[in-house]
């Protein structure tokens, strides 16, 4: 008991003036003041030492923290280095990818070309032996037999003037297939542009391989006009898919399977608000395995070398990038059909 | 299962009180004795002996059977057990390991029971309990029941003992073994301390000697947390453990274990603990708890009684440094306990406790109040 407790405990119990039940309830009172001190003291001794061992915590806690922070700040510094890196890579090759697919393009274009120059050569050849004629005409004083072959030569520069704008065309459309992405939409025919790439793609791959074959089926849903989209960035979409279409068709055919012929057939349908553009072919089908993984950037079944991996990663962020969906139907050694679903009104 | 709490000074208040406990008829088999260390344990044992008691006896520092906590006093609980149901075993160390002495205990425990459980005490101040509980866990299994804890001598740290009618041995272990099959022990270990602080690591350690804590020394860590800097004076072990400078071990896929700081060595700084801190562990510090654990320990063992409804006596291992740390409120917690049995109940203040954890198997740990519970099936 506390001393000075103590003196009083012992004046209580030695007080003849109280009685015993004084007595015993003033000893109670004051063994529980002794008590409840006694804690108290406890408390702030407890309280003192804590208060010195929290202050140390407390000081390692942000010496800690600044360490931490400053090892995050080192991390995020690396991390925005590796994210501008990945960035730089990622447009390197998107590049390479648009690059692969002009390549492929290359003999099509060619052979594009090729068609118009030749009516550009023999016009011009018609027409500078119709001026000699012409010249010999008017040196003979027949000017009607001259105006009549000036009237042809018209003709003739006019188809010229024509064919030269088709050869004019394709080699922009080339240059706008390098070129990146204007991001703006345009009124586009997706029928024509769906049309020109298969046939440029045919023609691609029957310049490079002269065994290459394959029957090729339009069907056109000609209500569904003008729709605007981004042109380069849809064109080397359905460029993907029936580059994709044809590859798998030769691939089966080298299986010499009896009866086999292959059909890449292209496609388009307004269903309500949509329109679908469907690339469908008769090869293999995608296996399950393979189907979980088509879209995933750099994968790819093809031989090294012969594919990136980025056509369908990059077609399906095109597709989404216009509101729509890149869908794939497939049954194993069938065929598949890749699906372009856009909203009408993007 | 009878069982019986008395208390005494010396060997002739024993008597008296023995003498009254079974004037009823009570005739108690086992004594369960904790014995402050400085009194004569060969006068108790010898009272205890005239009666045909077998001792079951460990050095203390404080102890109680109730709320009122007795010091330079002897407790005892007395058990009226058949004969058949237990057996005691002193066992000295020598020159085997504790895990050894302890290995060679569960043997003794297979031989003679189906299934055996144990209540064990180590004697001497720098054994490590973990190798107890893994001894136990080699020969008998992990599952296997046991309970117990560490001599105690008051916080003096200088010499802790084990005792049996027999004998008495400060490098070894007293086993009370019992056929569970007949006699269930069960029990809890509350601990309620709280981690602060960021992870340290244990930078070198040997078993329970800890000498670094991040490389520094860790009597130097010690003093930068609590304040004290003279850690030699002529009562270093109070010094240590008033400090309050308390580690959990973090474990991997297991709970945290307390370990607590017996006495720092004057010749190398390092510090023996009451548990193994393994070289390269994470400890964190744990600041002492509000006195409101007291309360959740309360609840925690009132939640506990659903599952184990009656007890026939209770045996109670508090740690020193809870003591310390809880001060008078101490008392509270034990009393609190007794009332939710309302059974006999001896215990003492030790160097370190067996027992379990929630549902977790039986361990060694540090700043918990761990409860035995007896009942005759």
């Amino acid at each position: 008991m506390n001393p000075k407790f103590q003196i009083i405990y012992d004046l209580v119990t030695n007080a003849a003036e109280l009685s015993d039940a004084e007595k015993e309830l003033l000893l109670k009172a004051i063994k529980d003041a002794d008590k409840t001190q006694t804690m108290t003291e406890f408390k702030l001794e407890r309280l003192e030492k804590d208060r010195h061992t929290l202050s140390v915590m407390l000081e390692e806690s942000i010496e800690d923290l600044q360490k931490k922070s400053a090892a995050i700040e080192e991390s995020n510094r690396t991390l925005t280095q590796t994210l501008n890196d990945l960035k730089s890579a990622q447009a390197q090759l998107i590049h390479s990818e648009k690059m692969a697919s002009l390549g492929e393009l290359t003999a099509g274009i060619a052979h594009e070309i090729q068609n118009p120059l030749n009516f550009v050569n023999n016009f011009s050849e018609v027409s500078n032996e119709l001026l000699d004629e012409m010249k010999t005409e008017l040196d003979n004083g027949n000017t009607e037999e001259a105006k009549t072959l000036a009237d042809d030569v018209k003709q003739n520069l006019e188809k010229i003037l024509h064919h030269g704008k088709r050869a004019d065309g394709i080699v922009k459309g080339m240059l706008q297939h390098s070129r990146s992405s204007s991001g703006v939409k345009e009124l586009t025919d997706i029928n024509a542009l769906a049309d020109e790439y298969l046939r440029l793609a045919y023609h691609g791959l029957r310049a490079k391989d002269k065994s290459f074959n394959a029957a090729m089926k339009t069907d056109y849903d000609e209500s569904i006009g003008l729709i605007k989209i981004m042109p380069q960035d849809m064109g080397r979409v359905i460029l993907n898919l029936i580059t994709n279409a044809f590859y798998v068709v030769t691939e089966k055919k080298k299986l010499n399977m009896e009866g086999y012929e292959p059909v890449v057939t292209v496609s388009t349908k307004k269903v309500n608000d949509k329109i679908d553009v469907y690339v469908k072919d008769n090869g293999n089908g995608i296996p399950q395995k393979v189907l979980d993984k088509i879209f995933q950037p750099f994968f790819t079944t093809k031989p090294t070398g012969q594919g990136t991996g980025l056509g369908l990663s990059l077609s399906y962020d095109i597709v989404k990038a216009h509101g729509g969906e890149l869908k794939v139907e497939t049954k194993e050694g069938e065929g598949t059909v890749f699906i372009i679903s856009m909203p009408v009104n993007q | 299962m009878k069982a019986k709490s008395i208390k005494g000074k010396n060997a002739a208040e024993v008597r008296a009180a023995l003498a009254t406990a079974m004037a009823d008829g009570f005739k108690p088999t086992v004594a369960i004795v904790f014995l402050e260390a400085e009194l004569a344990h060969e006068e108790v044992c010898s009272v205890l002996s005239e009666k045909g008691i077998q001792v079951f006896g460990t050095s203390s520092g404080s102890n109680f059977t109730d709320g009122e906590i007795e010091t330079n006093s002897v407790v005892i609980l007395l058990l009226e057990i058949k004969q058949e149901y237990f057996q005691l075993k002193l066992a000295t160390a020598g020159k085997g390991t504790t895990k050894e002495i302890a290995e060679e205990i569960g043997r003794a425990g297979l031989a003679a029971f189906r299934k055996p459980a144990f209540l064990i005490v180590s004697g001497g101040i720098t054994a490590d309990g973990d190798e107890i509980v893994d001894g136990i866990g080699n020969v008998c299994g992990k599952g296997t029941t046991l309970f117990g804890g560490m001599a105690a001598d008051s916080l003096k740290m200088v010499r802790t003992y084990v005792f049996s009618n027999d004998g008495l041995t400060d490098n070894g272990l007293i086993a009370l073994i019992l056929d569970e099959d007949k006699i269930s022990l069960s029990g809890m270990a509350i601990g309620g301390w709280r981690p602060v602080g960021i992870d340290h690591t244990v930078t070198h350690s040997n078993g329970n000697i800890l000498y670094t804590i991040d490389n520094e020394p860790a009597l130097q860590f010690i003093s930068r947390y609590t304040g004290v800097k003279d850690f030699f004076g002529p009562d270093i072990s109070n010094v240590i453990l008033s400090a309050n400078f308390q580690l959990q071990l973090q474990r991997e896929n297991k709970h945290a274990v307390m370990r607590t700081p017996m006495y720092a060595n004057p010749d190398d700084h390092s510090i023996v603990f009451a548990g193994s801190l393994p070289q390269g562990s994470k400890i964190r510090l744990s600041m002492l708890p509000g006195f409101e654990v007291i309360d959740e320990a309360l609840r925690e063992f009132t939640q506990y009684k659903n599952e184990q409804k009656e007890a026939d006596a209770l045996i109670m291992f508090s740690c020193a440094g809870r003591q310390v740390s809880l001060g008078p409120f101490v008392s509270d917690e034990i009393n609190g306990i007794k009332e939710i049995w309302k059974a006999p109940m001896a215990g003492f203040f030790c160097f370190g406790e067996i027992g379990r954890v929630e549902k977790s198997t039986h361990e060694f740990h540090n700043m918990t109040c761990s409860l035995a519970i007896l009942k005759e099936k």
